[in-house]
């Protein structure tokens, strides 16, 4: 354990009938760190969360936060503020005795002045002061959102826990939610662990991201390094967008597109094998003897996202700055090459 | 109703006449029998309050395998004839009566049961209409306990449907008739009875009275706010 460890999960482990939630997986979480999981459907990112929030038992491991062991503390007990992807405001309460509520309780008494004072505070903070008389019913679902954050902070949690809480908002207000979370969370140092099937969400605000599957992390690491440096062809594969080109391997790298890349760690070392080429690392230019044609073009504001069909009939995704992708639209003949970043090879088949 | 009861009833009375409704007060056993249905209603909206909605609350959050069971025995009640009910209980009524009290008020054991399947379908679509399981798992991370989440977050969030439940049973004990009056107890419903076979008019006069002040307690249901508030006791 590292001195500035806060939070650690030991060798967790949970099954539900034969399914494997969590297999055995350990995490370390610094104090005032945000930490994201992700992962699909299943993986057990969800398990791990309640079983830090003590709403869900284990069958084996350990949950040390801040040097006390809690595996076996009751949810009520643990001081951990939880934001649930399902809107969980009290129906029968305002927004500010929502709020208050924690406060109210045994474990976490403050007298009543300190208590709106608080209230009034972290509502001010969530943005939510003028709301502060509203019912549940009477606000939106990025608003509930933001209440129940302010909610779970209230208590000066040991640890925030973010289930999924932005995603049954609209895309808009969730951008914005997430980065007010950052915010916030940069503001107060609450150590956080965040869960999310959604990789840009996760990218964005994380201080390091865990990928999860099969109740086990695959790789953890700060966003640019899971994303460029990815450890398994899972983890390169589940975040962002690849491109499969078969080329061969030989002395940590692979010959593709008519180049030669270098392959990450990990990576097949010799053979055939599959590299797992991301689409803003192919170089697209207009030529009128090019190696390929484009097959589609999609506009994405920022970005054109072209499908090239190779001269052999190999497809792939290439994604450019809009500048540069000016002019190539569909049908236009180009050449492809790569830019010099290295790749993750699986094996082929 | 009105008209029957203002009809009248003696020789010396002519045209309208509220001697039916001048009279309640002095008929026999009636306002002893209103005052204990009144406390065997009071006693059967506790038990609904404080065993049967917990009870059912509790199996909706941690047993939900059970929910299936518990339903058909919370059926069970409507589908057994009040009269065979009657005559499973009416030994253990006698031996109460010898040893225990001859008050009416113990019916409410057995009107307990007979509101369950009243009160518990008016319950269960009260808790399968709001995510239960978030609420208590939201109230649990912020420190309450079991009673905590019971009565301060889950109760106040299902309070229309435990008024409703409470409001059909109060009209069950109050209406309720075969038990008692096969079991002796000199209930509201009996003594009413007993008073039409001698005074219609007075019958009539007493069962409207007993629809108007059932209407004045439907308007005296706590609003919503003072409700929450109301049940939001602690516990701890």
């Amino acid at each position: 354990m590292s001195s500035s460890t806060y939070v650690q999960l030991v060798d967790l482990a949970k099954h539900f009938g034969k399914v494997r939630a969590l297999d055995g997986l350990s995490l370390d979480i610094a104090q005032g760190e945000l930490v994201a999981l992700l992962g699909p459907s299943g993986c057990g990112k969800t398990t791990a969360l309640r079983a830090l929030a003590g709403l869900q038992e284990l069958d084996r491991g350990q949950l040390i936060v801040d040097g006390k062991d809690v595996t076996f503390q009751n949810a009520n007990k643990r001081g951990m503020g939880m934001v649930f992807q399902a809107y969980s405001l009290f129906p029968h309460m305002t927004a500010r005795e929502n709020v208050e509520y924690g406060l109210k309780l045994k474990a976490h008494k403050t007298a009543g002045d300190k208590r709106k004072a608080r209230s009034a505070e972290l509502l001010d903070l969530v943005g939510l002061s003028t709301h502060a008389n509203h019912y549940p019913h009477q606000l939106s679902g990025g608003q509930q959102q933001r209440v129940a954050l302010a909610r779970a902070l209230a208590i000066s949690p040991k640890v925030l826990l973010l289930d999924e809480p932005l995603s049954a908002l609209d895309a808009k207000v969730r951008t914005q939610l997430r980065e007010e979370i950052r915010r916030i969370q940069l503001e107060l140092g609450t150590t956080t662990l965040f869960v999310t099937h959604d990789q840009e969400e996760a990218l964005s605000i994380a201080d390091r991201v865990g990928v999860m599957r099969n109740g086990q992390l695959e790789q953890i690491a700060a966003p640019a390094e899971l994303y460029d440096r990815p450890k398994t062809s899972f983890v390169a594969e589940f975040v962002g967008l690849t491109n499969p080109i078969s080329g061969k391997v030989s002395g940590g790298s692979i010959e593709i597109l008519g180049g030669v890349v270098k392959t990450l760690p990990g990576s097949v070392t010799s053979g055939t094998g599959i590299a797992l080429v991301r689409p803003e690392s192919i170089d697209v230019v207009a030529s009128k003897s090019g190696n390929a044609h484009v097959a589609a073009a999609s506009f994405l504001g920022a970005s054109c996202r072209l499908n090239i069909t190779m001269n052999d009939g190999t497809r792939i995704t290439a994604q450019l700055p809009s500048l540069d992708a000016a002019g190539i639209g569909a049908g236009a003949s180009v050449t492809v090459s790569l830019l010099d970043m290295p790749v993750f090879v699986k094996a082929a088949g | 109703m009105f008209d029957f009861s203002t009809k009248p009833f003696g020789f010396q009375d002519k045209g309208r006449t509220f001697r039916a409704w001048q009279i309640i007060p002095s008929q026999p056993d009636l306002m002893i029998s209103i005052g204990k249905s009144l406390i065997t209603a009071g006693i059967v909206m506790s038990l609904i309050l404080f065993l049967i909605v917990p009870t059912a609350i509790w199996v909706h959050l941690k047993l939900p395998l059970l929910r299936r069971p518990f339903e058909l025995l919370c059926l069970l009640p409507l589908a057994i004839p009040a009269i065979v009910i009657v005559v499973g209980i009416a030994p253990l009524y006698r031996w109460i009566s010898i040893h225990l009290t001859e008050s009416p008020i113990t019916l409410s054991g057995v009107y307990s049961m007979l509101i369950l399947p009243y009160t518990y379908r008016s319950l269960s679509a009260a808790l399968d209409a709001v995510d239960i399981h978030t609420l208590a798992e939201a109230a649990r991370t912020l420190g309450a306990n079991t009673s905590r989440v019971i009565f301060g977050i889950i109760m106040p969030t299902i309070k229309t449907g435990i008024v409703n439940g409470s409001f059909i049973a109060i009209a069950l004990v109050m209406g309720e008739f075969t038990i008692s009056n096969i079991l002796n107890y000199k209930t509201f419903q009996v003594v009413i009875a007993q008073i039409g076979r001698t005074n219609g008019n007075v019958a009539v006069a007493v069962s409207l009275a007993s629809i108007l002040f059932v209407l004045v307690l439907l308007l005296a249901i706590p609003t919503k706010k003072r409700q929450g508030k109301v049940l939001d006791v602690d516990l701890v």
